[in-house]
């Protein structure tokens, strides 16, 4: 069983926004003596904290505060510009569901290709295939071509095949809110047997009731700097005061 | 070189882009054989007349189609395929050239379906086929290395400045006509055929003539010259990539 360690020190990261967008070449040519001015956005400062296997970690924080960027940080989509991320087991993303995900293709063949993104061989996407699709209780459509899928129904497939990727680490951005009632609380029981498994879990929600089911610690997240990081029913209940 | 679950990511995306490329077509994927057809039967019906003198115009003017359409649909698509694919880019992590592979991928694919009809014609006209017909295999090898190494560069380039297509656009069809496609290149005078030489795509091109068609020895001088241009083209761009790729969701 492989050692599952977040440990992220002094992680900061920042955008450069230009005030007036120069991307064209032209602008270059005509003007390359012009200064652009950039306005530097510090959207993560001096992150540190560490993980431990098993661990479920909440993350809030209000829209704008470096969640997802952080998310991102630690899937290693982003670099960051100061500290460093350390990580070790499989990370599997859940920044947003259905990756590559396509209209005109049947859900049978999205299935294939999303799994295939979110790190699955062919074969294994064909070993869970039909878990996949009992899941999402989608059998009568799957040679349908994705675009008459309802959005409800899209997301409940992409929800189906996200939790058959075998990771190590999970980041779940906001996936909870997904499908009907019912299919909500498979998705619970679901979580509830990736708890059982010791999966480690980054959790980013609005939800602070489903934050402190969940998650032993949360993380807490203010303008880019840690405001508060320790027991979830503590800091969701602080963070809820604060608004 | 890629892992295994990485060329299965390869040929899953290879799979969906010639799916969806003709998909909702009524002639779906035999559009990849009609397209340089067409191209081929126009510009045949246009200039067979000027250039009668070239022996087999009209299997050589289908070989430079064929290869010129390679060429231009492998480093137009590939130049794109960054900023096409920034949703996945975005929120999944795995090699970024793959992403660039895939359109490279698919356009020899397309080639490659119209050799087999190239070759298919070529039996017709009783051409037969030399030893030297091996150094094209080669020619196409160093296309595919001129085609990847473009494409890796200009996929980044465009992703930082969105001219980079239509700057792009203009330069191929300047190509087109520059390159000995539709003339054979022995009608230019001799000075002017040394400066299109200069070329590598145009050396590619006229030596693949040469052997499959004229039944010809490629000129050793001429592919060391391409050689060296294909290695420096390919190295330039899988640096340029390697030292560009980390930061790229920050310009999609």
């Amino acid at each position: 069983m492989s050692y599952v360690r977040i440990d992220t020190s002094n992680v900061s990261k920042g955008f450069l926004l230009p005030h007036q967008r120069v991307s064209t070449m032209k602008a270059h040519f005509i003007n390359p003596f012009h200064r652009k001015t950039y306005e530097r956005q510090e959207v993560l400062r001096q992150i540190s904290f560490a993980v431990k296997r098993g661990e479920w970690i909440g993350i809030v924080g209000r829209n704008g505060s470096g969640k997802s960027t952080l998310l991102k940080i630690i899937a290693g989509i982003y670099v960051p510009d100061a500290g460093r991320v350390i990580t070790e087991g499989v990370i599997i993303p859940f920044l947003e569901l259905g990756v590559g995900f396509n209209g005109e293709l049947t859900a049978r063949e999205n299935i294939f290709l999303n799994g295939i993104i979110l790190g699955m061989s062919r074969s294994e996407v064909k070993e869970k295939f039909n878990a996949i699709v009992a899941f999402a209780e989608l059998e009568r459509f799957l040679d349908q071509k994705l675009k008459n899928f309802s959005s409800g129904m899209q997301l409940r497939l992409a929800f189906s095949i996200a939790i058959q990727a075998e990771g190590d680490i999970y980041l779940l951005d906001e996936v909870l809110a997904v499908g009907d009632f019912a299919f909500q609380k498979k998705s619970y029981e679901q979580f509830a047997k990736m708890k059982q498994a010791g999966k480690t879990v980054l959790f980013v929600s609005h939800d602070a009731a489903s934050i402190n089911a969940l998650c032993e610690k949360t993380l807490w997240l203010k303008n880019g700097v840690i405001a508060e990081f320790g027991p979830s029913a503590e800091v969701t209940a602080c963070y809820l005061q604060s608004n | 070189m890629l892992s295994r679950h990485h060329r299965d990511l390869l040929f899953e995306l290879v799979r969906t882009d010639f799916k969806l490329r003709y998909n909702n077509s009524a002639l779906g994927f035999v559009w990849v054989l009609l397209k340089p057809l067409l191209l081929f039967t126009i510009l045949y019906g246009v200039f067979s007349f000027v250039f009668q003198r070239e022996a087999h115009y009209g299997l050589s003017l289908l070989l430079r189609i064929l290869l010129f359409s390679y060429f231009s649909e492998g480093t137009s698509r590939g130049l794109c395929s960054l900023v096409d694919r920034a949703p996945m880019i975005l929120k999944v992590r795995f090699p970024r050239n793959i992403i660039v592979l895939v359109p490279i991928l698919n356009a020899f694919i397309n080639f490659s379906i119209g050799m087999l009809v190239f070759f298919l014609l070529s039996v017709f006209a009783t051409l037969s086929l030399k030893g030297s017909s091996i150094v094209f295999v080669y020619c196409v090898l160093l296309l595919t290395m001129v085609i990847t190494g473009f494409a890796l560069a200009a996929s980044i380039l465009y992703a930082k400045f969105r001219d980079t297509q239509s700057i792009w656009e203009v330069l191929l069809s300047l190509l087109f006509y520059s390159v000995p496609i539709i003339y054979p290149i022995t009608i230019l005078p001799l000075q002017v055929q040394r400066i299109v030489s200069v070329n590598p795509l145009a050396v590619l091109i006229e030596e693949s003539t040469i052997v499959l068609i004229n039944g010809g020895v490629a000129d050793l001088w001429k592919m060391v010259y391409a050689t060296v241009w294909s290695v420096v083209i390919l190295g330039f761009g899988y640096w340029y990539f390697k030292r560009n790729s980390p930061k790229i969701a920050e310009f999609l």
